[in-house]
């Protein structure tokens, strides 16, 4: 509608083909922008209205509202065509910034007005944010209640929390619910608190919310795969939104345009999302994986429950969000490990194992080859690219026959295919990202277009944690996923505990990146771009970096600690490879 | 500390804009932060808290921001008064270096993204201490030079 009017030469009055002075300008071609308007190739200078009405748009820079606006190619956020010619000096010898996503070379084009669906999509989406945002607050102001009443209650009983995780959570295990549990981090976690640390020097964005990744309480979650879903899901989205919006963020309309994609999925899309919270096992299930924990620690292995006990908790976890990178190639990483994490409760766990038995078999000390794990991938006759989940496969198969949690695996196999659909939209939607960004790489990339791509990332990876489940879509999308899945092969080890040490200050990002970057240097130092993420992962983000190999429960402890005795007793057994190939 | 800026008067769309920040601020202010409301809407003055697990947990803290005329084309001037934090990029004179409140300052920013990002900025912080420049700096400033007329080096991309 709008847009016919907008594009047909002779509807624009004359009076809005020049500034209707809202800034001096200085050094603006009249006649040229007389002509670029009549063609439609910027918006007309309506005078901009001072309230907001439901088809009028408001451009970010000056707050008022337009019928229609230019939009940044970059981004596509909308700037009018005054304000446009304020941040794009005809005069200016060097080339414009995009004042959104920071992309050089700023550029706009003129759709015309946006269709009532657009708007209508993008009115939805604002009312999440804030529904979602009231919830937010909600959760916080309960989450610290609990908080508090656990840690006077917890107070006399022991004396650190962090020593508890390794020893002390035995005893306690069988009187706390998961959502006792995951009170417990409270205390280490606010001390190494720190969800702004960014390797940027830009804006980093971050937002002391504790309450994302912790689980819904018992009640809440009887059927957590029904219930919990749309509202977390809801939460999470909201909060890749508010940072976005709170955080010098420019980028909120593709990022909303993503985020639209995946709050308008409804149903079975939605599932994923839980897996991050819903770890509520049988006591049964819990026992066992107790009693697997306590023989590893019988077994004097040492080392990574060392690393796990000092720092039980990543905090870090939750400044993934919004943590903003310098180069967007990095954004793969976190998110990517996040995707193999969040999968199931052992996926993540299990991938590491996969990886850390290869290391104790074969590589001990040395980087796996990109290529190479992929092969392998290929020999168990998975997927070529998601080279996590085979190996996750075949773990998560071990893992059930020793815990003989069998009933909760299957149920979230299930669960996985179910939400192959949702999956296959999610991980085009964040290839479609990749490709955004991937051209550029160039650091000057803004803060906010890479949190955005994180976002995306992360969002893709938390619904479609079917990556695992639909292998076959993935194929289809080609390239950009088997390089994000290898350079987290790559990138895994590096983290390990026992590779980097210095990675146990979560507080420190330096240190963490350092460490990364030891790790890495055993292989391919010309790939640095993709070697070095977890580095930059680290560093951006101390939170990540952590995050990223530490389990954030005792369950993924659990199954970490399983899925790593695993690996030591095959890598005792001599038997090379024999795990990959179940 | 310097508190003189040479203020003209805020252009048509810089008074427009503000307002509607405010507005929105009032809606929906950033956490941490408090506008302290006065009638002057070209020097907002912002009490910032410390976020909770950081360094600067429980400290209390007052930024100033000074509007220029263009505003949002020009970059506001954001100093903190009476007592800075001890931070490797707050200068004791209040003056802060980071690079979005200078060179990387864009118009689509607003007060609220700036202070979230001065926040950020604290709470990356891994130690208290001044930058090593102090006192030199602070000394060229004597005569209330704006942090804007400085140029910077924007040396620390951790934060």
């Amino acid at each position: 509608m709008g847009n016919k009017f907008a594009r047909r030469r002779a509807q624009i009055d004359d009076r809005y083909t020049r500034p209707q002075g809202l800034y001096q300008h200085k050094d603006v071609d009249h006649k040229k922008l007389r002509r670029l308007i009549i063609d439609a190739k910027l918006a007309p200078c309506y005078p901009g209205a001072e309230d907001a009405a439901i088809d009028l748009d408001e451009c970010p820079i000056c707050f008022l509202h337009y019928p229609s606006l230019n939009r940044s190619k970059c981004c596509t956020k909308g700037i009018c065509t005054e304000c446009f010619l304020q941040v794009k000096s005809p005069n200016s010898t060097r080339p414009t910034q995009c004042p959104f996503c920071k992309t050089p070379n700023y550029a706009v084009e003129y759709l015309g007005a946006k269709t009532l669906e657009e708007k209508g999509v993008e009115q939805a989406e604002e009312q999440k944010v804030i529904e979602a945002k009231i919830r937010i607050r909600r959760q916080q102001e309960i989450q610290d209640e609990e908080a508090r009443l656990q840690r006077q209650e917890q107070a006399p009983r022991e004396g650190s929390p962090i020593v508890a995780v390794a020893a002390g959570e035995a005893e306690q295990e069988t009187t706390t619910t998961p959502e006792e549990r995951s009170q417990e981090p409270a205390l280490p976690l606010e001390r190494s608190w720190d969800p702004w640390t960014n390797a940027d020097g830009n804006t980093a964005i971050g937002y002391p919310q504790t309450d994302i990744f912790t689980y819904p309480s018992r009640s809440d979650s009887e059927s957590p795969w029904q219930q919990g879903g749309q509202r977390d899901s809801n939460r999470h989205n909201t909060f890749s939104s508010t940072s976005a919006r709170n955080s010098s963020s420019f980028n909120a309309r593709r990022r909303g345009a993503a985020w639209s994609n995946s709050s308008s999925g409804d149903g079975p899309g939605y599932a994923p999302y839980n897996r991050d919270e819903d770890f509520d096992l049988d006591l049964e299930d819990i026992m066992v994986m107790e009693a697997i924990w306590l023989s590893i620690q019988e077994q004097g292995n040492q080392r990574p429950i060392d690393s796990i006990s000092e720092h039980p908790f990543p905090s870090a976890l939750n400044g993934l969000q919004y943590e903003i990178q310098d180069s967007p190639l990095t954004n793969l990483e976190p998110s990517e490990i996040r995707g193999r994490r969040g999968s199931v409760t052992g996926g993540f766990a299990s991938a590491i194992a996969a990886l850390a038995e290869r290391q104790v078999t074969g590589n001990t000390g040395g980087m796996e080859p990109a290529g190479e794990s992929d092969a392998e991938s290929n020999d168990s006759g998975a997927v070529s690219n998601a080279h996590g989940s085979s190996e996750t496969q075949s773990l998560e198969e071990h893992i059930r026959i020793v815990s003989g949690t069998d009933e909760s695996l299957t149920e979230e196999k299930t669960e996985k295919s179910s939400v192959e659909e949702s999956g296959v939209e999610a991980a085009a939607m964040a290839l479609t990202t990749l490709r955004a960004t991937g051209s550029n790489t160039n650091t000057s990339m803004t803060s906010t277009n890479t949190s955005n791509n994180n976002e995306n990332l992360t969002r893709w990876i938390r619904r479609g944690m079917s990556v695992e489940a639909s292998p076959d879509a993935l194929l289809d999308q080609g390239s950009e996923v088997v390089e994000a899945g290898t350079s987290f092969c790559s990138s895994v080890p590096s983290l390990l505990p026992w590779e980097a040490p210095e990675e146990d200050d979560p507080g420190n990002g330096g240190g963490a990146a350092s460490a990364a970057a030891t790790g890495t240097n055993g292989s391919n130092p010309g790939g640095a771009a993709a070697l070095l993420q977890p580095g930059a992962v680290a560093a951006n983000d101390s939170a990540a970096s952590t995050a990223s190999v530490v389990p954030e429960s005792f369950e993924e402890q659990m199954m970490l600690a399983m899925a790593l005795s695993l690996a030591e007793a095959q890598a005792l057994q001599a038997k090379h490879g024999g795990s990959k190939a179940t | 500390m310097s508190t003189s800026v040479p203020q003209k008067a805020l252009s048509k769309i810089a008074t427009n804009r503000l307002h509607k920040e405010l507005k929105e601020w009032e809606n929906n202010p950033p956490a941490g932060f408090k506008h302290r409301p006065t009638d002057n809407l070209q020097r907002w003055i912002i009490e910032v808290s410390g976020a909770p697990g950081t360094l600067y947990a429980n400290e209390q803290f007052q930024l100033q921001v000074d509007f220029p005329e263009h505003y949002p084309m020009e970059a506001p001037q954001v100093i903190f008064i009476h007592n800075p934090p001890f931070h490797p990029h707050v200068y004791s004179n209040g003056h802060i270096c980071l690079d979005i409140l200078y060179d990387s300052w864009s118009p689509a920013m607003t007060v609220s993204s700036i202070c979230i990002s001065i926040l950020s900025m604290l709470s990356s912080s891994t130690v208290k201490m001044r930058p090593p420049d102090n006192d030199r700096y602070v000394r060229n400033c004597r005569n209330g030079r704006s942090p804007k007329d400085t140029r910077w080096w924007f040396h620390d991309d951790k934060v």
